[in-house]
């Protein structure tokens, strides 16, 4: 998951600088917090991705089946993520980003520690 | 009397009564006035929605338990869960959207309440096409029930979503931290709705519980 | 007063989707419960011939 988690922070690095640039969009005021948006979120996707990922291996139709059980998983932190980011981007006032920003730390918490208790079962013989 | 008649009993009662609740919703509930007769689909909706979501947890919980204690029975009853919890998702899904048009001029609505009914749905649906794809039924069993568990763990966010987020949606009247708000005679009959779709939650898995128990077991004689 | 929405058809509508839901899913769960007819067990096998 750490491996995972590198990873996909380093494609996001990249992308979140060729999307300030190609869409010149100043980012550079509120940098801190988007990053720290921005890791939360990949945090909760990296847990359930991998989770998952190690599920569909011994599955039929694989490479469908992720992306099916993934999408419900995904799509609220995602929602959350996009709600707090526009809130940033358009300086609004951190009491209007509180509630996407709680709910993305909790779903980090809650699906961190699933897939680090529930991983043993899925590789277990 | 085996189990599976017992289930269709059980299911035949609801039904019967279930058109019971029909009848006093429709003739002998009061309209909303702001709303209109189209208001009374919340009879139907709610407690579906309600056995949507308790469904999915039940399925966590009974994947959780297989978890620890292995007995194939627990993962008969997440199947079955499962498989009924679909059904009302779907009820859900229909009759939201019927009660949506006239209410709201939309049949649909990306909002946070719908949408994560619609991803509760996807939930249903991903659980049951993994269970068709993987040929080892432990297998089978113990990734349903990580899948489960991560579906039950979604819930209190689908849930309590509806409160971060200015929605299209109704806020919960009944199911609120503070009393129901709904009036006398209208409360009796969503009452009366909601425990019949607990009396077809029930006879609906009791009877694919032992359909799936009556298949495996079949399946041990052949193979003994 | 603000007359009350005409949407009965609606109403009706959602009902009948939702009746109809739950016969189909209670045919379906009756055919899946029907038990298979059980044959006859196969005869016991011939003794074998002595050698």
């Amino acid at each position: 998951m750490a491996a995972n988690l590198v990873f996909v922070a380093a494609v996001e690095t990249i992308g979140l600088f060729l999307f300030a640039v190609l869409f010149d969009v100043p980012i550079w005021h509120v940098l801190g917090a988007l990053v720290g948006v921005i890791a939360l979120a990949t945090l909760g996707f990296i847990a359930v991705g991998t989770l998952f990922s190690a599920m569909v291996l011994r599955t039929r139709f694989a490479e469908l089946m992720l992306p099916v059980l993934l999408l419900p998983f995904l799509m609220l932190p995602l929602r959350w993520a996009v709600q707090a980011t526009s809130a940033l981007l358009a300086a609004r006032p951190l009491s209007e980003m509180m509630g996407s920003l709680k709910l993305l730390a909790a779903y980090d918490i809650v699906f961190v520690t699933l897939a680090t208790l529930l991983f043993p079962s899925i590789v277990e013989e | 009397m085996s189990l599976v008649q017992k289930g269709r009993g059980i299911t035949l009662v609801g039904l019967a009564l279930l058109g019971g609740v029909y009848v006093r919703a429709l003739a002998f509930t009061p309209v909303e006035r702001l709303q209109g007769p189209a208001q009374k689909i919340y009879y139907l909706h709610v407690p579906a929605a309600i056995w949507t979501e308790t469904a999915i947890i039940m399925v966590g919980l009974a994947g959780a338990f297989y978890l620890f204690l292995g007995d194939r029975r627990l993962d008969l009853f997440a199947q079955a869960s499962a498989e009924v919890g679909t059904v009302f998702a779907t009820i859900v899904l229909t009759t939201g959207p019927i009660w949506g048009k006239p209410i709201w001029g939309t049949w649909w609505t990306w909002d946070a309440r719908l949408t994560s009914m619609l991803l509760l749905f996807f939930l249903y649906l991903g659980y049951l096409l993994m269970r068709g794809a993987v040929r080892d039924p432990a297998l089978a069993a113990r990734y349903g029930a990580v899948l489960g568990i991560c579906g039950a763990c979604l819930v209190p966010f689908i849930h309590f979503s509806v409160y971060f987020f200015p929605t299209l949606h109704p806020q919960p009247i009944v199911l609120k931290p503070s009393t129901p708000s709904l009036p006398g005679s209208m409360l009796t009959t969503f009452l009366s709705s909601f425990a019949v779709f607990t009396l077809l939650y029930v006879g609906f898995v009791t009877q694919r519980y032992a359909i799936g128990r009556e298949k495996e077991l079949g399946e041990a004689g052949s193979h003994a | 007063m603000p007359e009350v929405p005409q949407n009965a058809a609606y109403m009706v509508a959602a009902y009948v989707v939702a009746a109809v839901i739950l016969l189909l899913y209670t045919v379906t769960l009756w055919l899946r419960g029907q038990k298979p007819p059980r044959f006859p067990p196969p005869p016991p096998a011939a003794r074998p011939p002595r050698s």
